[in-house]
């Protein structure tokens, strides 16, 4: 498998920025997963790069990025979609809403407040997310609500959003499709299931793609527990929390908290000895899948020498420190 | 009825599942049975609601009787809410003669002695368990019956379970349990959980924890090559080992369902594949918390499985053997040492 130098996890200075860092970490896993399950396994990196300084306040307005942080967002993968314009986005913001009217009237449960709410659906263009000049911008999709005998002034409650979105993706991919198709290949989405149904249906009908659950497994949230930790050296993340689900009978569950200083010296010293330092040059610094492993080894074997109980027999099912969470089952913060 | 009562009746029954209310007010004995019939149980919540009030007025019911329904309720069905442990210490001469007349008496007069406007009921239940409900108030304000504290005391052991105690009234129930069960003093027995009988169990060794003298031995098949038998026997034999020192650590049978175990860490890393950071002098801080519908079943099928290796280590036999759920390692502590001297080969 060759080493690909890919993801770049942005380094930040404030804490808005740190947040950002997270979510292109996410992201960038996530939406190099999204291309496709099967072509996955080839896709996987070996190694990735460590943070570098960028500002990205001044790509990803405030209010934008105030959306996608701090709340927890369930991913699937798409396929690319057909016919896909960035400048119909008023119509199809249109089109969506006739439809949700449409499949309410025929007595499809979306009930969201009661009977009496009128939904209207906006798409916008979620600028700053896109990393290379290959990514398509990512699109917000949002619905919101009014009670219908609502006065002109009282503010509408957004019940559900979503967004379908690309970030350094492969470029030699994105080159490989016909013009035809538009690849956002990570949907985010969060409100009632309803809702999420209903969007997804309409996009598969409107642009014949598919969607699929993406699912983060265990090597990219093992990645998400280290590049995170390494976060720990411009910003404060608190504590690393695993949680690991042993196959027992009843299931045991373990949360195993590391406070955030320890973790970062576990790191810095795996880093230190890894043999595959001599690989870095100084401008590049990248990260090597060995020495994820080793960190996760580590505080396996520490773990292991107190409980004598192998972790490694169970499923590591989430990660989380202060940046952010991830789940196994695809949700991500 | 005043307001106190209506709205400690209301809280009741939005709380209590129907069928277990329905049980609950026949246990209470307060209504008559034409009474009791007149409440129709088919409908809403707000309409039993309702309907028990009306009931209740013509009682001339007052907080006080709502309150010892709570506790009926309570009493029938305990696993719920957060409990924890602590234990007397130091026992007087005259602790193991106590009696519950006795006790009933000098935890009353203490506690109106220390607090005013505290309302307290003292119920024995059928298994030797004195049962407390406390209703907190002050010089100032009538008795929170919507906040009651409930402690569950054996007599003749050292045990109390606690539930629902705010901090600012700790010192003070300690300090009156303490006297009242002739005690010089109380501390944090570092047990706790949701189900009551659990942690009771756990710490009376109520449950069985016999050591059978068979065990059972893989199914034997038919066609065996002379290879496999070799390995069979020798897995059956790892097998059999562990599953006899699972039970001897957990216990066999029945265990009690215990939910959850915290440990606190500060222990050096120690890793001979690192030596940067077993270099370090500081330790590495961490918290780590198991957590099942009954950990120990669940540890101890990680035992008999190879999961955990064998024998098991001190810090999860701990568990069932102090009695504990909340445990604090250092380097520098005795107990903790000697257990990491067994771990680290």
């Amino acid at each position: 498998v060759a080493k690909t130098p890919h993801g770049s996890v942005v380094k930040r200075r404030s804490k808005s920025q740190i947040y950002q860092q997270s979510i292109r970490s996410c992201f960038s896993v996530a939406s190099r997963l999204g291309l496709t399950p099967g072509q996955t396994k080839m896709r996987l990196n070996t190694s990735r790069k460590a943070p570098k300084s960028q500002n990205i306040t001044d790509k990803v307005t405030p209010e934008h990025l105030a959306l996608m942080i701090k709340t927890e967002w369930q991913l699937s993968y798409v396929t690319p979609l057909y016919q896909f314009r960035h400048t119909q986005l008023k119509s199809y913001a249109r089109q969506l809403s006739a439809f949700i009217a449409a499949e309410k009237q025929q007595g499809l449960a979306v009930e969201v407040g009661g009977q009496q709410n009128t939904f209207k659906v906006s798409f916008s263009v979620l600028e700053g997310l896109a990393e290379t000049n290959d990514d398509p911008e990512t699109v917000l999709i949002q619905v919101q609500s009014k009670p219908l005998f609502a006065r002109p002034d009282d503010p509408q409650k957004t019940v559900w959003s979503g967004w379908l979105s690309c970030i350094n993706s492969n470029p030699e991919y994105l080159r490989s499709l016909s013009k035809d198709f538009t690849c956002l290949p990570l949907f985010g989405c969060k409100g009632a299931e309803g809702f999420t149904s209903l969007v997804k249906d309409w996009l598969q009908r409107t642009f014949d793609c598919c969607f699929g659950l993406l699912e983060i497994s265990q090597t990219s949230l093992q990645w998400l527990a280290a590049l995170w930790t390494n976060c720990h050296m411009e910003s404060n993340v608190q504590s690393l929390k695993m949680h690991w689900a042993l196959p027992v009978v009843p299931p045991l569950h373990v949360t195993y908290t590391v406070s955030a200083d320890d973790a970062l010296d576990l790191w810095n010293s795996v880093r230190k000895n890894s043999p595959e330092k001599s690989k870095r040059t100084d401008e590049e610094e990248c990260v090597d899948i060995e020495e994820v492993t080793r960190f996760m080894q580590g505080l396996m074997s520490h773990f292991y020498r107190h409980f004598r109980v192998d972790l490694s027999a169970g499923d590591l099912t989430r990660v989380s420190t202060a940046l952010g969470s991830a789940k196994r089952s695809g949700r991500i913060k | 009825m005043d307001d106190s009562a209506k709205r400690l009746l209301q809280r009741l029954v939005r709380r209590i599942p129907t069928q277990m209310l329905r049980d609950t007010l026949d246990k209470w004995e307060r209504l008559t049975a034409k009474q009791r019939a007149f409440v129709d149980f088919t409908q809403s919540k707000w309409t039993i609601t309702q309907e028990l009030l009306a009931v209740c007025e013509e009682r001339e019911l007052n907080v006080k009787h709502i309150a010892e329904l709570e506790m009926i309720y309570v009493i029938g069905n305990p696993n719920q809410g957060m409990w924890h442990t602590f234990q007397l210490v130091d026992a007087e001469d005259d602790a193991h003669s106590l009696e519950l007349v006795q006790f009933k008496e000098q935890f009353k007069t203490h506690l109106s002695e220390l607090k005013r406007n505290v309302a307290v009921k003292i119920k024995k239940h059928t298994d030797e368990a004195v049962w407390i409900r406390i209703a907190w108030g002050d010089t100032f304000s009538r008795p929170n019956h919507l906040k009651a504290t409930y402690v569950v005391h054996y007599l003749q052991t050292p045990f109390v379970f606690v539930s629902g105690l705010l901090s600012k009234h700790k010192p003070l129930l300690l300090q009156v349990l303490t006297l009242s069960t002739r005690h010089q003093g109380i501390k944090d027995a570092n047990l706790s959980g949701q189900k009551l009988t659990a942690i009771r169990d756990l710490l009376m060794r109520q449950y069985q924890h016999v050591f059978p003298t068979k065990y059972p031995s893989p199914l034997a098949e038919r066609n065996r090559s002379v290879s496999n038998l070799h390995i069979e026997n020798e897995q059956a034999e790892a097998s059999a080992n562990r599953h006899r020192m699972a039970g001897e650590a957990f216990g066999n049978g029945m265990l009690p369902a215990l939910q959850s175990a915290v440990y606190k860490l500060e222990t050096k890393f120690r890793d001979l594949t690192n030596e940067t950071m077993t270099e370090r002098d500081k330790p590495l801080r961490c918290v780590v918390k198991f957590s099942s519908p009954n950990i120990l079943e669940s540890l101890r099928h990680c035992a008999s499985t190879g999961i955990a290796s064998t024998p098991v280590t001190p810090l999860l036999s701990s568990i069932p053997l102090k009695g504990r759920n909340y445990f604090v390692i250092t380097d520098n502590a005795p107990s903790a040492s000697s257990q990491m001297c067994q771990t680290q080969d």
